[in-house]
């Protein structure tokens, strides 16, 4: 295809140059013949087949330019209206512009084409490998163990307790004393101990919290204290002489064992799921009583029974009962007047029970291949 | 403690299958840890005496044996045993019998026939302590064995064995009586008499033969002294060694098995030494002498303190009390008489004294728990009088008793109150049964009076009752109920709302949440760490130097040396996360843990606590396929620092020798309080931990930046800003931050950023100095900028530049 199409129909092998009605066989000079109406259909569908010859944006405004620009074929006619005769001009002018008209509409419509062909060239041209890899965003993992912790401690502020704290280098008179345990009680051997003086040992659990809240705060009493703790024992699969606890503290009027297990079997429901059932077993604690331990229906079989429960269809949660009335005395309560709760939770059993970890040595050794399972 | 089941049965009668028991046990409060089957490995075989040996004409192995079988008759076997003897009582295994991998059968032997087997301990499949005796050839079994007796049953095998934990309230429990009684409160049927044996009584008083003597009546509530005279010490009948096998204790003689079974039944630790070999045969309970020194029945020579009681006579130490008695007085085959202790002694002194001689046992771990005087008399009774059965003694009459019982406790206990505790509405007609079936005696018309049952030593108060009861209906009868109150979210400590959205910051940069231990070893409190939250003067004396430490923390009992100070620093701990990955070959990027330290305040004291924010993260420089570079370099870690704390933070240069790489580390500081260490690890700590890449670590106390304020909007301007680039040629002796404070100080109020863009050294500069290039940002707040004033403000700039010795190198 020529790169000036045809040369142009108007010029050469248009109507205006063969038979056109302006220039040879038109009114001028001998001026009798009629403007056939043909011309300008044939002028349109010269101009069409040269746009569909066009193959890009700028071949198409060349052409524009040739036929319409300012030193364009069809110019030059309307340029030359005015030598026409003034009763022919109107007339004449009019077909002209209306030819204009519609060879614009041609371009346009043509230019529309070629643009979207250009876009779609240069989308193919950008086209990238989907497959390839994205470039990584190294993002980090929360620890399972502080994931658990907070997810206990949530349902718990939901539930209206607040959190409180205490310190875990202790007094003994608080890990002990004040929790029914005078000096050399048979019940202190259920806790070993690790000794700083002969006073100030690391907290064998977060009830001295207990203690110190009912000391500070006046009922109503309604508290978790999570923390770290410490056990003077031996480290193997499922033993670490320090591991997490939750402690909880309900004192007020008209506290009942009723209402120990209206909590707790709630706060499974939301920990564990609504399927999951509560059992309340006798138990021994010196700061409670009565004293229980709290079952959980084994999530694994359903209660059905199986290596994971011991065949039992049963998981021990967690030790809770009613405040020992000596314990509310010890904290200047008076025990006719107020009653309550407590209860206190491993979080590293209930993080091993969710998310199926055999080890409890596992948790402080932030082995990353161990972390990153846990987003 | 271990109970087989069968003992409970002989006990009890009528029993639950095994696993219903465990579950009945379990709601009275007694977990069954583990239910295991004890099987029989043999049948068919039978007690059997041998009666005539002849040999074998042409077999120089094996005897003919004739053996004695009761009413099964008499049997000849073909036996090559080493210990046959006329009169040795022996397993047979009669033709048909199944032993571990073997099946018995009639057989001939060179035309003799032989009826069965005699069999060893091993054959039997049965472990040493249950037949001790005959180890080299066939079992032999005690001599007053019935005969034809089948040998499973006298052991009383198949049988099921019970581990059962036994709660510190309920010493009553840790006896194979004691769960009996409790199986009958929960079953209503009422409990068989114990097998009962009669000794031999010698009207000679046992006050003539031995004298008791409690110095310290407080320590020493009740001692029972009785006698058994002429006593024949051998192995023990086949069912209490087996009884004892079963409870995880060794068969030794007739006499400690004696004591121990007992042991076992009543609860109660018993004590039988040789009563020739206490001088004057009198025994005095007293206080050790300061440096007095007793061989102890384990061999140890053990030096005893003021507060240990004694059992002595009057010139020596017999024992110690509750804990293990001496050697001196042990028995042997020789003994004849022999004095059994039963005795109440105060549980807070033999829990020091086991403490303070690091010496548990079982009867130091029963007196710690409490015995009762029920339990003191029961078992000095029962075990004289099976002593003298199966030893064959004589028992002098009477006791030698120490000490009173006081009257039984009386306690109340209110109806309603118990309904109120337990949100139940009990009759007072169910809280009657209940009362009396737990053997309380309740009287009373509208308060119950109850009195505790004499082996219960563990009834205070009415909640106690109260604790019963609902033991005794179960605790499934108390409803669930949701206490009342307001309903509003807890509260939370400010902390904890602040660490989620730092801890979200620096998990998106990579980093992976610890936890570690706060116990460390000593050594690790040695690396000189800023010690962080503290007021400057604290932490740096005048000279710039370090102040010594404050002593870190030390276990007094550590269960190994790693883990026997509390840290006071979290650096290491992550430091030994990030080496442990790196040495298994998965290298973390990085770490951040939220901790406590623990700084000593002295004994009178609890010690600081502070909690730390401490992070640990490789320098590394990686990049994308396509090129593209990411670096985790010092300043990046500043930068993520002033993102998270971006409050008036100070860096400033550690002016003293430091763990930290000296060059490329930082002092945080908040208000003129030390408040965080940042900064690359030296080179001696990455030595000691091995690492294998460059490591930055930071420390901050986060106390001071917890402060929840609220944002208030403030007007902005909204006419355009213009901005202009300086750059600057200074020396290397002056630190960046004073150019940036010069800048922002001439710039004026128009001024409205500074941005640091570039810094340069090398070519075109002269050495000694380096380029830095700023971007700044002009606005003004009411109107648009003109030329001039942006003019002004840049001349001022260069002019407070070039006054403090900065060459402009271009606009
Ligand atoms: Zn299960």
């Amino acid at each position: 295809m020529s790169k000036h199409p045809a040369g142009g129909y108007l010029a050469a092998g248009g109507y205006l140059a063969a038979g056109g009605y302006l220039a040879a066989g038109g009114y001028h000079p001998a001026g009798q013949k009629e403007l056939h109406s043909d011309w300008a259909i044939i002028a349109q569908d010269q101009l069409a087949e040269e746009c569909r010859k066009t193959e890009s944006l700028s071949q198409l405004e060349e052409l524009r330019v040739r036929t319409l620009g300012k030193k364009g074929q069809l110019t030059a006619l309307l340029r030359r209206l005015g030598d026409l005769p003034s009763e022919q001009r109107r007339d004449a002018g009019a077909r002209l512009n209306h030819l204009k008209q519609s060879l614009e509409a041609i371009l346009a419509a043509r230019a529309e084409v070629l643009e979207e062909a250009a876009i779609s060239r240069r989308l193919l041209a950008e086209r990238v490998d989907v497959t390839l890899p994205g470039f990584q965003v190294r993002v980090g993992h929360r620890h399972p163990l502080c994931r658990t912790l907070e997810g206990i401690e949530d349902i718990f502020l939901s539930l209206g307790f607040d959190i409180v704290e205490g310190p875990e280098v202790e007094w003994d008179s608080n890990n002990f004393e004040a929790l029914n345990m005078p000096a050399e009680h048979p019940a202190r051997d259920m806790w070993d101990t690790y000794y700083i003086t002969e006073r100030m040992l690391l907290r064998t659990h977060t009830s001295p919290v207990q203690i110190r809240t009912m000391k500070t705060r006046k009922p109503p009493i309604r508290v978790i204290a999570p923390g770290i703790t410490y056990r003077h024992e031996a480290i193997d699969a499922t033993h670490m002489d320090i591991f997490y606890q939750v402690e909880g503290l309900v004192v007020d009027r008209g506290i009942s064992f009723a209402n120990l297990k209206g909590v707790l079997s709630l706060f499974v429901a939301e920990a564990f799921g609504p399927e999951r059932i509560t059992k309340f077993v006798p138990s021994y604690f010196p700061f409670t009583e009565p004293s229980a331990e709290m079952m959980v229906s084994c999530g694994l079989c359903g209660g059905e029974g199986c290596s994971g429960c011991g065949h039992s269809g049963w998981l021990e949660i967690m030790g809770c009962g009613q405040v020992h009335p000596q314990v509310l005395r010890n904290c200047g309560i008076d025990p006719e007047d107020f009653t309550g709760f407590a209860f206190g939770m491993g979080v590293e059993r209930i993080a091993m029970l969710r998310f199926n970890i055999p080890e409890i040595r596992l948790f402080l050794e932030n082995d990353s291949q161990f972390l990153k399972q846990f987003p | 403690m271990k109970i087989p089941y069968s003992w409970l049965e002989e006990i009890n009668g009528r029993l639950p299958s095994p696993g219903e028991l465990a579950d009945l046990l379990l709601s009275a409060g007694l977990e069954v840890e583990e239910t295991l089957p004890l099987a029989c490995p043999f049948s068919k075989v039978v007690t059997a005496r041998i009666i005539a040996m002849e040999t074998i004409p042409g077999d120089l192995h094996n005897l003919l044996v004739r053996v004695e079988a009761g009413s099964l008759g008499n049997f000849q076997v073909v036996s090559g045993a080493p210990n046959l003897a006329v009169g040795l009582v022996a397993p047979l295994a009669l033709p048909g019998s199944i032993l571990p991998g073997l099946v018995i059968e009639r057989r001939t032997f060179n035309g003799l026939e032989s009826e069965g087997m005699l069999c060893s301990r091993a054959e039997l499949g049965l472990e040493k302590e249950l037949l001790p005796l005959g180890e080299e050839g066939v079992a032999v079994l005690p001599e007053e064995s019935p005969l034809g007796a089948d040998l499973g049953g006298l052991l009383t095998l198949p049988d099921t064995l019970f581990t059962i934990k036994v709660t510190a309230n309920r010493p009553d429990w840790n006896s194979v009586l004691g769960i009996a009684r409790e199986i009958a409160v929960f079953t209503g049927e009422p409990l068989r008499p114990l097998l009962e044996f009669h000794g031999r009584e010698d009207p000679t008083p046992a006050s003539t033969l031995v004298a008791v003597e409690v110095e310290d009546p407080l320590l020493c509530l009740r001692y029972l002294a009785t006698v058994i005279c002429d006593t024949r010490i051998q192995p023990s009948p086949l069912w209490m060694a087996g009884r004892l096998w079963k409870s995880g204790m060794r068969p030794i003689s007739n006499v400690v098995d004696a004591t121990n079974y007992v042991m076992l039944e009543v609860g109660q630790p018993l004590h039988a030494f040789d009563l020739d070999q206490v001088t004057e045969r009198r025994i005095v309970v007293r206080r050790a002498r300061p440096e007095e020194t007793l061989v102890t029945l384990d061999g140890a020579n053990r030096t005893l303190a003021g507060s240990v009681l004694l059992i002595a006579d009057p010139q020596k130490p017999l024992g110690i009390a509750g804990v293990m008695g001496g050697l001196n007085s042990e028995m042997t085959s020789a003994t004849r008489n022999l004095v059994l202790e039963s005795a109440f002694f105060q549980n807070a002194s033999i829990r020091r004294t086991s403490r303070l001689l690091g010496l548990k046992t079982e009867a130091s771990e029963r007196f710690v728990r409490g015995v009762s005087h029920h339990s003191v008399e029961e078992g000095s009774r029962r075990a004289t009088a099976m002593l003298s059965t199966l030893a064959g003694g004589r028992v002098p009459a009477g006791r030698v008793d120490c000490g009173q019982p006081p009257p039984p406790k009386r306690l109340r206990l209110r109806p309603e109150r118990t309904n109120q505790v337990l949100a139940t509405d009990l009759s007072r007609e169910e809280i009657y049964t209940s009362l009396d079936r737990l053997g309380f005696s309740p009287t009373g018309a509208t308060v119950f009076e109850v009195e505790s049952p004499p082996w219960r030593q563990d009834l205070h108060e009415e909640v106690d009752l109260i604790e019963d009861i609902a033991r005794l209906i179960g605790y499934d009868r108390v409803p669930r109920r949701m206490p009342a109150g307001p309903l509003r979210r807890g509260q939370e400590p400010p902390w904890r709302r602040k660490w989620p959205e730092w801890r979200s910051f620096l998990l998106g940069q990579g980093l992976t949440e610890v936890v570690t231990a706060p116990l460390v070893p000593p050594e690790w409190n040695t690396f000189t760490f800023l010690k962080v939250d503290q007021p400057l003067a604290s932490t740096i004396d005048a000279r710039g130097q370090a102040l010594a430490d404050r002593p870190s923390m030390v276990l007094r009992n550590p269960i190994s040396p790693e883990r026997s100070a509390l840290r006071l620093s979290l650096l290491p701990s992550l430091l030994q996360v990030v080496a442990t990955n790196q040495h298994r070959g998965h290298p973390l990027f990085g770490c951040v843990e939220l901790g406590k330290a623990y700084r000593w305040r002295g004994e009178e004291e609890l010690p600081d606590e502070p909690r730390l924010l401490a992070l640990a993260v490789a320098v590394r420089t990686e990049a994308d396929w396509q090129g593209g570079i990411r670096e985790m370099s010092f300043f990046r870690l500043k930068g993520w620092l002033e993102t998270l704390f971006n409050e008036e933070l100070r860096f400033q240069t550690i002016p003293y020798e430091h763990a930290l790489h000296p060059g490329r580390s930082a002092a945080l500081f908040h208000k003129d309080r030390l408040v965080g260490v940042f900064g690359e690890v030296g080179p001696a700590l990455g030595k000691r931990f091995a690492l294998k890449e460059g490591v930055l670590l930071a420390e901050i106390a986060i106390e001071s930046f917890l402060a929840q304020a609220m944002p208030l909007f403030q007007s902005f301007s909204r006419f355009p800003a213009a901005d202009r680039d300086i750059a600057l040629v200074v020396s290397t002796d002056t630190p960046y931050s004073q150019w940036e404070q010069v800048i922002r100080e001439a710039g004026g109020p128009l001024l409205e950023e500074v941005a640091f863009f570039d810094r340069y050294q090398g070519e075109n500069i002269p050495p000694g100095t380096i380029s830095l290039a700023f971007s700044l940002r002009f606005r003004n707040s009411e109107r648009t900028l003109a030329e001039a004033e942006i003019n002004r403000a840049m001349v001022s700039i260069e002019c407070s530049l070039a006054d403090l010795g900065a060459v402009l190198r271009s606009r």
